[in-house]
């Protein structure tokens, strides 16, 4: 079990989202960084979609009541401290928590969201398949919103994996608090999520309802996000983009990583959230291999975006889910090496 | 076979594109072909999303490029082109008290067509209509076509609040609000009827491709069946 003693500024539970109910309406929602919640779960033994917190710019104050494995990833945090204990809690790392600690997740100071994966992961009642939470409509997660303080949120038993690297770190010293665990993510992986303002995209389906300037002023400008930005849509402010036609489409099919032109000229880009259909001129769609790193941007960050190819968009997406297996078959086999 | 165009939605999703208007005949298409599509459960195919003119193929990139993804397709469009195409739908009846609190908007529709409040009622609910798409949020059914004896654009200023299953008219369009939200469509009236549960599956009580009608009922029938679904 999980007590929340302070929830942060937004604390919601997370997976991989909630497929298969977009013609119903239902966005796939999910974590806005799924690279970082797969890390963070991979680490503490987890499949890399259960259910962790996704943690919004403050992170909260949680106490475990039971032995946990805990990873904290995503963004660059301040300081994760534990009460009693004189370290700070290093991330990217799966370290055992044991009974009746408080954790303080602390603020972001690079990025702004954060996952805190633990063993077994978390559990909720599934709603259309998938614990995450849609805050929009109110349902999923921990009754369709944000935490409280106050609120205990169960976890499910922990995986044979979880259990044998408890069980050896439990060994290392039966005295402390906290016992950090012997392997992390290789610095690639982390790196990545600090680099540029640059988002990689793919032209979209209505690049011919732009003039060729106004195209040329999309990718050659440097947007600002705009503090009407959340995890439905991310709003950008910068150079005015006009349609050639002066009339709304059809409302079509969206995705996460479309950039939307309104007729006020300033881009939206659909996230996590988004509405699986929208009646706005598609420029541009940012790649699924980039889009966690607008989830990082907070209001004022500066934006820019770089054409690519699709076959290069889609290589890349591949070659990401290929690390990111190789990341679950090398935690495994530390695990069971090290046992042996 | 209706002709089509493949385009890219980023790089996890592709669009067929079908037509350019609202046309009741390829919209039916649309979602012959989705139903036909996750039948078929096609490894790397993970979900449809039909829509007015098109629909949206989302897929795994691991599996499927772009290209092949579309070759494959072309096949299965091909391949389906002699078969039966009906797909069985029975008629949903939405019942539907109009006018006064519930329907704010429906003097304005009467006025802006030169004719009487009842004559809304009556057109309103003797037009057949299908479900064009679900959208806007969860489990709101875009229904057309509108008789154009009652067509009215959409309030020049949304409302900030309209409450959960009122019914109204934007152009051609006629679709209910399953729960509350803000939204800018003219209110005509509101059904007592649970249109959006989470909890069931499918969760919309109206899907892709459905034939509704809407029935006139009085302010005691409505608070009957509201007691009842509650």
């Amino acid at each position: 079990m999980i007590n929340i003693i302070r929830p942060g500024m937004l604390t919601t539970i997370q997976d991989t989202g909630r497929w298969g109910y977009q013609k119903y309406g239902v966005p796939i929602g999910g974590a806005m960084d799924p690279f970082a919640l797969s890390i963070a779960n991979i680490l503490v033994g987890n499949e890399p979609n259960a259910a962790a917190l996704e943690v919004t710019v403050t992170g909260p104050v949680i106490e475990l009541t039971r032995d946990t494995l805990v990873a904290v990833t995503g963004s660059l945090f301040c300081s994760v401290t534990a009460a009693n204990s004189p370290n700070i809690i290093p991330q990217w790392k799966a370290v055992l928590v044991k009974k009746g600690t408080v954790l303080d997740i602390g603020k972001c100071c690079k990025g702004c969201r954060g996952y805190i994966a633990f063993s077994g992961g978390i559990h909720v009642p599934h709603v259309l398949n998938s614990s995450s939470t849609y805050l929009r409509a109110s349902f999923g997660g921990y009754e369709g919103r944000a935490l409280k303080t106050g609120d205990k949120i169960a976890l499910n038993e922990p995986s044979p994996f979880s259990k044998i690297l408890m069980d050896r770190l439990r060994r290392v010293d039966p005295n402390v608090t906290i016992i950090e665990s012997n392997f992390t993510v290789s610095c690639s992986i982390v790196d990545d999520s600090n680099s540029t303002d640059q988002l990689r995209v793919v032209p979209g389906n209505h690049e011919m309802m732009f003039h060729e300037d106004d195209l040329h002023l999309f990718y050659s400008s440097t947007f600002k996000v705009s503090p009407n930005s959340d995890r439905m849509g991310y709003r950008l402010d910068g150079p005015h983009l006009h349609w050639k036609a002066s009339e709304d489409i059809i409302s079509e099919p969206t995705i996460c990583g479309t950039i939307q032109i309104p007729q006020s000229g300033q881009p939206i880009v659909l996230m996590a959230d988004g509405q699986p259909t929208g009646g706005y001129p598609k420029i541009a769609n940012i790649i699924t291999r980039d889009i966690w790193r607008l989830a990082h941007f907070k209001p004022g960050d500066m934006v820019k975006f770089t054409p690519i190819l699709l076959e290069t968009a889609q290589s890349l997406y591949r070659y990401k889910i290929q690390e990111l297996n190789q990341l679950q078959i090398g935690v495994r086999s530390q695990i069971i090496r090290e046992e042996s | 076979m209706i002709p089509c165009e493949f385009e890219p939605l980023g790089d996890s999703a592709l669009i067929i594109r079908f037509t350019d208007t609202i046309d009741d005949c390829v919209n039916q298409h649309i979602h012959f072909l989705c139903v036909k599509i996750e039948e078929s459960a096609i490894a790397g195919i993970i979900e449809c999303v039909p829509t007015f003119t098109c629909l949206s193929i989302i897929y795994d990139p691991v599996k499927w490029s772009f290209t092949e993804l579309k070759l494959f397709l072309i096949n299965f469009l091909d391949e389906l082109g002699n078969s039966d195409r009906e797909i069985e739908k029975g008629e949903m009846v939405i019942p539907v008290c109009y006018g006064e609190e519930f329907g704010p908007d429906i003097d304005f529709v009467a006025i802006h067509n030169h004719c009487t409040v009842d004559e809304v009622i009556k057109i309103h609910s003797s037009t057949v209509y299908r479900v064009y798409m679900l959208g806007f949020i969860p489990g709101f059914a875009h229904l057309g076509s509108v008789d154009h004896r009652i067509t009215t654009p959409r309030r020049s200023s949304p409302r900030l609040k309209v409450e959960s299953g009122s019914v109204g008219i934007a152009n051609r369009q006629t679709g209910i609000y399953p729960y509350a939200s803000p939204g800018g469509w003219q209110l005509i009236g509101r059904t007592p009827l649970l249109l959006f549960d989470e909890t069931k599956s499918p969760p919309s009580y109206l899907n892709p491709g459905d034939v509704v009608r809407f029935l006139s009922i009085g302010k005691d029938e409505f608070y009957r069946l509201r007691e009842e679904k509650l």
